[in-house]
């Protein structure tokens, strides 16, 4: 039997009916059209699913929908302000960190939490706190230099203000 | 891979959790951070037709000081939690240690204490450190609580003493006497998101700071069907001083404590190589760490 889901996602307020053993990712691109959350391995190893989670970066595949209740999450929609994208999205598609696109969204949101808990990550850093995001296609060298090149800019945002 | 399909409580308070598994005994599983059961669950490896998540209750997470330099830590707690925590990377350094690198930084965010030791993978990597560190587990049910020491916790893969009506509600170390030190060291073959090939946690506990070994505990992980002491190095340091060359004769007593298999990630004789070294690597930083200097 369905039960009641509220949650918040990307600042929008939803009260779903879901079936107990869906999952979040399935939530989200199912019934709430969000379908910038992949699903790649559908068993926490790939990280394609991520998204943030009361602040935190989670394997979306993982967590039950109705665990989610009453709690935030943002997915890679609710990162670009309407046509602005956000200092992470814009340097990814500057340093070419994208080919097929799959891992982007998770990898990005990662990086997001990544920088927020570490505005000023070393390479090592960067490399180990993606560490839970594959991508098949770039070898990762252009996804770092993106993720280095935004914590820069943003930093640098920072700095500039009043 | 498809899914099975069962209901979910997300009871208030711990009482309202036995209650729910006791109601269901045999029927239902305790869910935390899901990062191993929704796997199972998709693989249909285990059927439950109710799953109890512990996700609400505070009272089950957090890391508490008993007062007297010891911790009591909820198994709701996130692997990202005890990582974090100054007091267990000070006090339990060995147990911060594996907290902070298994999974990914996403699965950290969510696997739990309790699940790790509940859902007692041979490869489970806090294990080893809850062992070494003399930590105790909490057990409650409706007809009590009792306690079990984390040693006799684990009893092969997947099987634990926890009976299915009862919830672990929390996991106590008592403070270690002064001149203490742990490490935690594991070998895989890739840097995150990768099952311990060969783990070894080490606790010493030194007379003085230049004394020789009061106590000491090395517990292996991965190397048998559930986590093992190496009574073979502990007997050779024990009493002893933590000169190199006694360190390097307990690292090798501790292969004979073992019984590894050859499977995919590796072959017994690599397991029995890595012992040796992973042993002798821990027993050196808990004995820096217990001498006051980290390392």
């Amino acid at each position: 039997m369905k039960k009641l889901l509220e949650l918040t996602v990307n600042g929008v307020h939803h009260e779903l009916a879901v079936a107990p053993h869906r999952t979040l990712v399935e939530v989200l691109r199912e019934d709430l059209g969000l379908t910038g959350t992949k699903i790649g391995c559908g068993e926490g190893d790939c990280g394609a699913c991520t998204v943030i989670l009361d602040g935190k970066a989670v394997n979306s595949c993982l967590v039950l929908a109705l665990q989610a209740n009453g709690r935030e999450v943002t997915t890679i929609e609710g990162l670009a302000r309407g046509d602005r994208l956000h200092p992470l999205q814009q340097a990814f598609v500057d340093h070419g960190a994208i080919q097929c696109g799959y891992c982007t969204p998770g990898m990005i949101l990662r990086a997001h939490t990544l920088l927020q808990e570490n505005p000023d990550p070393s390479e090592r850093e960067v490399r180990r706190g993606i560490a839970g995001n594959l991508c098949r296609c770039t070898g990762y060298h252009k996804i770092v230099e993106a993720v280095l090149d935004a914590a820069s800019r943003m930093r640098g945002r920072e700095e500039r203000k009043p | 891979m498809g899914m099975v399909h069962f209901d979910v409580v997300q009871p208030a308070s711990v009482d309202e959790a036995i209650a729910s598994l006791a109601a269901h005994r045999g029927e239902a599983e305790v869910v935390a951070g899901g990062t191993d059961l929704l796997r199972e669950l998709r693989m249909e490896i285990k059927r439950p037709r109710l799953l109890v998540s512990i996700d609400r209750i505070d009272a089950l997470r957090g890391v508490e000081d008993d007062g007297y330099g010891g911790l009591r830590i909820g198994p709701a707690t996130t692997m990202a939690e005890l990582a974090a925590d100054d007091r267990i990377r000070t006090r339990f350094r060995a147990l911060a240690e594996a907290a902070s690198w298994m999974g990914s930084p996403q699965i950290r965010n969510r696997a739990t204490y309790g699940g790790n030791l509940c859902n007692a993978r041979p490869c489970a990597d806090t294990a080893p450190p809850t062992i070494v560190c003399d930590g105790e587990l909490l057990l409650r049910s409706e007809r009590g609580t009792r306690q079990v020491e984390a040693d006799a916790f684990m009893t092969g893969p997947g099987q634990t003493v926890r009976e299915p009506d009862e919830i672990c509600e929390a996991i106590q170390f008592k403070a270690l006497p002064a001149y203490s030190g742990s490490a935690f060291e594991t070998v895989t073959n890739r840097k995150a998101v990768e099952i311990t090939i060969t783990s070894a946690s080490s606790r010493v506990t030194l007379e003085a700071k230049e004394g020789p070994v009061k106590e000491i505990r090395v517990c292996l992980g991965s190397v048998a069907p559930r986590p093992v002491r190496a009574p073979s190095a502990e007997a050779t340091l024990r009493a002893k001083l933590p000169t190199d060359e006694n360190l390097d004769a307990a690292a090798a007593a501790a292969v004979a404590d073992a019984t590894p298999i050859d499977d995919l990630r590796g072959h017994a004789s690599y397991r029995n190589w890595m012992i040796e070294v992973l042993v002798r690597r821990t027993l050196e930083r808990a004995v820096a760490q217990a001498r006051g200097g980290a390392a």
